[in-house]
């Protein structure tokens, strides 16, 4: 008899165990911030958890949009109203991080990727979070623009105070501040004891731990439109981060012009589609991608070797796909006929 | 122990796989069979209409049983027969085989969902 008790001890023990494992699912919410979606999941077994580190995301969030948006008068308006001015100024604190990174990889991207084109992103209009109509600014205001050289390496820091050595210089993270506020807000969940989730903000995104016991899944949406060219899986702490001609524009007679902005002409970089860059760090990711769009399909893998990066697919103009070796062994080209791709080895 | 322990051990036994097996496995439900005999291109079985499939092996016929999205094995000329006791097949991505008559079942589910979407 009692044996027989022991063995029913046994199975609801283990009944109770497999019903505590199997309350682990994907809890998921929608923020919005910097003028997009910003997808929260996490997989837990506590939804209170979950809710609680996806308020205080929620709270980052703000704080970051608010600060780093390079339109509005805040911290960063204050710091472009005053770069001009050639004088030494105290920053913000929160600012400062995101300059210094922007620097270093502006000079390893050799200026492709360079957040202080601020005032030929705003000729075009793209400094709004809606796109604008048009029409294509004045050739001579890009020229003059063209003739101050504004670039990252024009800033100083000493300590909290920095300042600009040349007055054309404008800061807009548009092309960075998302990949930043990715992984600074998976920081946060970690913080709060969270291991497995996943941010996508508004499309590209960074991905911790698993989700229960199968890899995350992600899908490459076809640049075209609708439906997926391409998947990748992901465990441990990856960001996907791409690129794309489609993401703002506007047409004006017949011809597209996109907000991606090539620092060297001035104009709307050409001959890329798309740029999709899988990589551990966010920030880094974000702004490779940018930069591996404008330097174009020839070029891309010099660049890409000389910021550390090493799983990239670019699509051309044509619709061609390229992938790195690396890139290669991780992505999974979806379809009944997957896409011909040809294979682009790094310098 | 007296039988009836044993019974209650074997029984836990039993619940405790095939509780394992229903938490543990994706439980995505199958979109369409599909059926390999022998050499010859898989055929695809849509899973909604009850209907009763005769598939040819080497050692004979095979009978496989379709109805509400699942699948099973209701006659093989094989010895053991163990594709028969194997019962229905639920779920995406399960798969039996009647190996010595070379006969395949397999659940597909629908197009493969993501967690997230990158563009």
């Amino acid at each position: 008899m009692t044996r027989r008790r022991l063995a029913l001890a046994t199975i609801l023990l283990a009944l109770g165990l497999l019903a505590g494992c199997s309350q682990q699912e994907p809890y998921s919410e929608t923020l919005l911030a910097f003028g997009t979606l910003v997808d929260v999941t996490i997989y837990t077994d506590s939804p209170e958890a979950a809710q609680a580190a996806i308020r205080a995301v929620d709270e980052d969030l703000r704080f970051m949009h608010e600060n780093w948006n390079a339109w509005r008068p805040n911290t960063l308006g204050r710091v472009n109203l005053l770069l001009p001015t050639g004088e030494w100024f105290s920053s913000g604190p929160s600012l400062l991080p995101l300059i210094e990174q922007s620097i270093a990889l502006s000079e390893q991207s050799e200026g492709l990727f360079d957040p202080a084109i601020g005032k030929l992103v705003g000729l075009w209009g793209f400094q709004s979070d809606s796109a604008p109509e048009g029409p294509p600014p004045d050739e001579g205001q890009i020229e003059l623009l063209l003739e101050q050289a504004p670039r990252m390496t024009d800033i100083q820091i000493d300590g909290i105070r920095i300042r600009s050595t040349n007055p054309a210089v404008r800061l807009d993270f548009g092309a960075f501040a998302k990949g930043y506020a990715v992984d600074r807000v998976i920081e946060r969940l970690r913080e709060l004891g969270i291991q497995d989730a996943i941010v996508n903000a508004g499309g590209d995104l960074r991905a911790i731990g698993r989700h229960g016991n199968r890899d995350w899944r992600v899908g490459i949406r076809h640049p075209g439109g609708d439906g997926v060219i391409a998947s990748l899986q992901i465990a441990g702490d990856e960001s996907v981060f791409t690129s794309g001609d489609y993401e703002r524009y506007f047409d004006w007679e017949g011809e597209r012009y996109h907000h991606i902005i090539d620092p060297r002409n001035g104009r709307p970089a050409q001959g890329v589609t798309s740029v999709t860059v899988l990589h551990d760090n966010g920030a880094e990711a974000d702004a490779a991608a940018t930069a591996l769009f404008v330097a174009g399909p020839d070029d891309w893998p010099r660049i890409a070797a000389r910021m550390g990066i090493d799983k990239v697919m670019v699509i051309d103009a044509d619709g061609g796909i390229a992938l790195t070796p690396a890139m290669a062994g991780r992505i999974r080209l979806e379809g009944d006929e997957p896409a011909p791709f040809t294979l682009r080895e790094l310098p | 122990m007296k039988p009836g322990d044993w019974l209650v051990v074997v029984l836990a036994a039993l619940l405790i796989g095939a509780l394992y097996a229903h938490f543990w496995t994706p439980g995505a439900p199958a979109a369409y069979a599909l059926i390999h005999a022998g050499d010859d291109a898989a055929r695809q079985v849509a899973l909604d209409e009850h209907r009763h499939l005769h598939v040819e092996g080497p050692l004979g016929t095979s009978q496989v049983e379709v109805r509400d999205g699942r699948a099973r094995f209701t006659a093989s000329p094989c010895n053991d027969r163990f594709c028969v006791h194997y019962g229905w097949l639920d779920h995406a991505g399960e798969v039996i085989a009647c190996v010595p008559n070379r006969v395949v079942v397999q659940l597909v589910g629908p197009e493969r969902d993501f967690d997230a979407i990158n563009f």
